[in-house]
């Protein structure tokens, strides 16, 4: 068992490390899907090695809202858009694998110890790597996309978290929780496609109306 | 079973709205709704005022005094805005500034908005908690981007975007919280309500209790407007349609408090309280510093109120740092004032942008003569919300920085009240570049909608009256919420 949540988690670390770094934002949706079809698999695991029934479900619904609906819905308005747009980031590949690696090196240095007796909890670690690495995705990517795909690696971030300190949050946040994402998701899009019919693009370089 | 009608009076109404077909029949029904709701909301504050908290489904629904009081500012500022949008929305229609379209989803999405500030200081798991205000960004950020130019979608996006991630701090904070009471207790459903983690008997790891207390801050401080995280505020602010400015001012941002205060019990329960008292005394003084030059220099009549909230909520935060029975009762006397005046200066803001036409206070004037009720509520309000007796806000401003004092913070407490009397200055001149300055061109008197004046008087009301007198059942509701604040349930 512990192999396989290895593994899980190496393909977590990878994609996230990718994602930072794709030329085209229809392959960045790709891999966020791909990261969320492997923490389905990580929450199903757990279910098998913890024996909680919910666990189940949170995988079921972790497998339909993240790694399917959620990038249909991106998936669908980029369409309409234009499916060639690329990611556009503000820095170099190089300077961003070396920015997502440094992500990862703080976040095994930040975790904090939440049991003694456990000892470091690396799961954690990667976790708060993850949210660190969506922020850094937010930050320098220029595409408003780009943005709530960062948005998604945080929330993603957050759920591994929870799932590796205390088997999930409370079933019925957890529920809450897909609920937000999904509607934050399709508010997303919807945004993302009136600013393009506003601006015919939807750099974040053009909202710069409103200051001080 | 009030909790439940608290919460789906709202979503029945919104759901009426967005099926009803004729702008007349909507109108009806948003009316009607209002008034419903607000009546069971304040049954539901009365209940819990007279014969303590109310709990309902097990305790999924657990409402207490500081609940009761949260439900109590949204309550009286959303029905205020539920009567001033109607006048508002009205006008805009007359304009062309709004399609049938937009107004339907206007009034569907008021009602959803209220139906998740309701939801919020009700429910017992913090986790709920988080999705619940989670949920208000999700319905507010719809209401933000209402009229579609692109400052309105601009606002939208940074509202949404900013908060989102803000608010994903509070939940890794939240996350944190959890797994040390499954820790300490072993697994149970109950271990993330406040009902058990203020009361808990075996003392959590601190160090893991102060790392939730600055995430959930700073997470759900990023919601407050607190500074340095409130650079979407303003823009959210100042484009939503007036009456909903005033109930992201005067509603959302109380609720959004609430979250961080629930917290602060816990940590003082568990005697963090010095940590917590440091942590906020600085961040409140920071968000009066920071929104200082912005209200000096500000031209937009909105974002100066804006700015002015980013002020209030440091002024509460710094109010939680202060602490002790006196300083949380100054606090939350605080927070209720603020709600009332600054929904009030919110509204009347929205009718002199409809007559005048603009957000510019270079482009008002006059202001008293052409408007005569809405500039003497806009005189009122602003009077009271730069702390002058005899209003409500001086009150508490004055209880804030005695018990300053008295708990010895007396160098942050100076510097507290030079900066409330730089703000003084500052606000009073602004406004009296409305009020008092020489009227442009257009000389016509306006035309007045009672839709949008004579609702103002609801908020104003207790603005005026609070500052001379408290009524014995809304003082009993205070000082139990206090004592609630400060770990001692009644």
């Amino acid at each position: 068992m512990e192999a396989w949540f290895d593994f899980l988690t190496i393909a977590l670390i990878g994609s996230t490390s990718w994602l930072i770094a794709v030329r085209y934002i229809v392959s960045a949706i790709r891999w966020l899907s791909f990261q969320s079809v492997m923490l389905a698999l990580y929450t199903f695991a757990l279910a098998v090695q913890s024996g909680r029934p919910e666990l189940y479900w949170i995988a079921i619904a972790t497998l339909l809202v993240k790694a399917w609906l959620s990038p249909y819905i991106l998936y669908r308005a980029l369409r309409h858009v234009g499916i060639g747009r690329q990611a556009e980031k503000a820095f170099g590949r190089d300077l961003l694998i070396v920015g997502v690696l440094a992500m990862w090196l703080i976040g095994y240095y930040v975790t904090p110890q939440l049991d003694a007796a456990q000892g470091p909890n690396l799961y954690l670690s990667v976790a708060i790597g993850m949210l660190l690495s969506g922020v850094l995705i937010m930050i320098t990517h220029q595409k408003a996309m780009m943005q709530g795909i960062g948005l998604i690696v945080i929330e993603n971030g957050l759920f591994l978290a929870a799932l590796s300190t205390s088997l999930g949050m409370p079933f019925m946040v957890d529920i809450g929780i897909f609920l937000d994402v999904l509607v934050i998701v399709v508010l997303i899009a919807a945004l993302t496609l009136r600013m393009d019919e506003q601006f015919s693009s939807m750099n974040l370089e053009k909202l710069k109306r409103l200051r001080g | 079973m009030l909790p439940i009608l608290v919460v789906a009076v709202p979503l029945l109404t919104a759901l009426g709205c967005a099926m009803s077909k004729r702008p007349h029949h909507r109108e009806m029904v948003h009316l009607l709704g209002s008034v419903v709701s607000v009546t069971v909301t304040l049954w539901l504050v009365w209940t819990v005022t007279a014969s303590g908290p109310y709990s309902a489904l097990g305790q999924f629904f657990f409402i207490d005094p500081l609940s009761a009081l949260i439900l109590l500012i949204t309550g009286i500022v959303s029905f205020t805005g539920a009567l001033h949008s109607i006048g508002y929305v009205q006008r805009e229609m007359q304009h062309g500034e709004l399609q049938d379209g937009q107004m339907r989803s206007y009034y569907a999405w008021f009602h959803g908005f209220v139906a998740t500030m309701y939801f919020v200081p009700m429910v017992n798991n913090l986790g709920i908690v988080w999705v619940a205000i989670e949920a208000t960004t999700i319905t507010s950020a719809f209401l933000v981007a209402l009229y579609r130019s692109a400052e309105a979608l601009e606002a939208a996006w940074k509202y949404l975007i900013l908060c989102s991630v803000g608010i994903a701090f509070a939940l890794l904070g939240l996350i944190v919280l959890y797994s040390s009471s499954i820790n300490v207790y072993g697994s149970a459903n109950n271990r993330l309500d406040f009902t058990f983690l203020e009361q808990a008997t075996r003392p959590l790891p601190m160090h893991l209790l102060l790392l939730a207390f600055v995430l959930v801050l700073v997470g759900y401080g990023t919601k407050v407007g607190l500074a340095p995280m409130h650079f979407w505020l303003p823009d959210a602010h100042s484009q939503a349609p007036s009456p909903i400015s005033a109930m992201l001012s005067g509603a959302l941002l109380s609720t959004a408090l609430y979250g961080i205060l629930r917290i602060v019990i816990i940590v003082d329960h568990a005697g963090g309280s010095s940590f917590v008292s440091h942590v906020s005394l600085a961040f409140g003084l920071l968000s009066l510093v920071v929104a200082f030059p912005f209200l000096l220099l500000q031209h937009d009549i909105k974002r100066m109120l804006a700015f002015s909230s980013v002020e209030q909520m440091g002024i509460l935060v710094f109010g939680i740092g202060i602490g002790g029975p006196d300083g949380f009762l100054a606090a939350l006397l605080q927070m209720f004032n603020h709600a009332m005046t600054k929904s009030t200066l919110f509204m009347t803001a929205g009718n002199f942008v409809q007559h005048y036409g603009t957000k510019n206070m270079r482009r008002m004037g006059g202001g008293l003569r052409k408007l005569p009720f809405t500039g003497a509520v806009f005189l009122i309000a602003t009077i009271a919300l730069v702390g002058a007796p005899p209003f409500a806000l001086f009150t508490s401003e004055f209880a804030l920085s005695a018990a300053g004092f008295a708990r010895n913070h007396p160098l942050a407490t100076v510097l507290f009240l030079f900066l409330l009397a730089a703000m003084f200055g500052v606000i009073i001149y602004q406004a009296g570049r409305i009020l008092f300055a020489k009227a442009p061109g257009h000389g016509k008197h306006a035309t007045t909608d009672p839709w949008t004046t004579w609702p103002l008087l609801i908020p104003l009301s207790f603005v005026v009256v609070l500052g001379v007198f408290i009524p014995h059942s809304l003082q009993m509701l205070f000082h139990q919420a206090a004592l609630v604040l400060g770990g001692r349930m009644p």
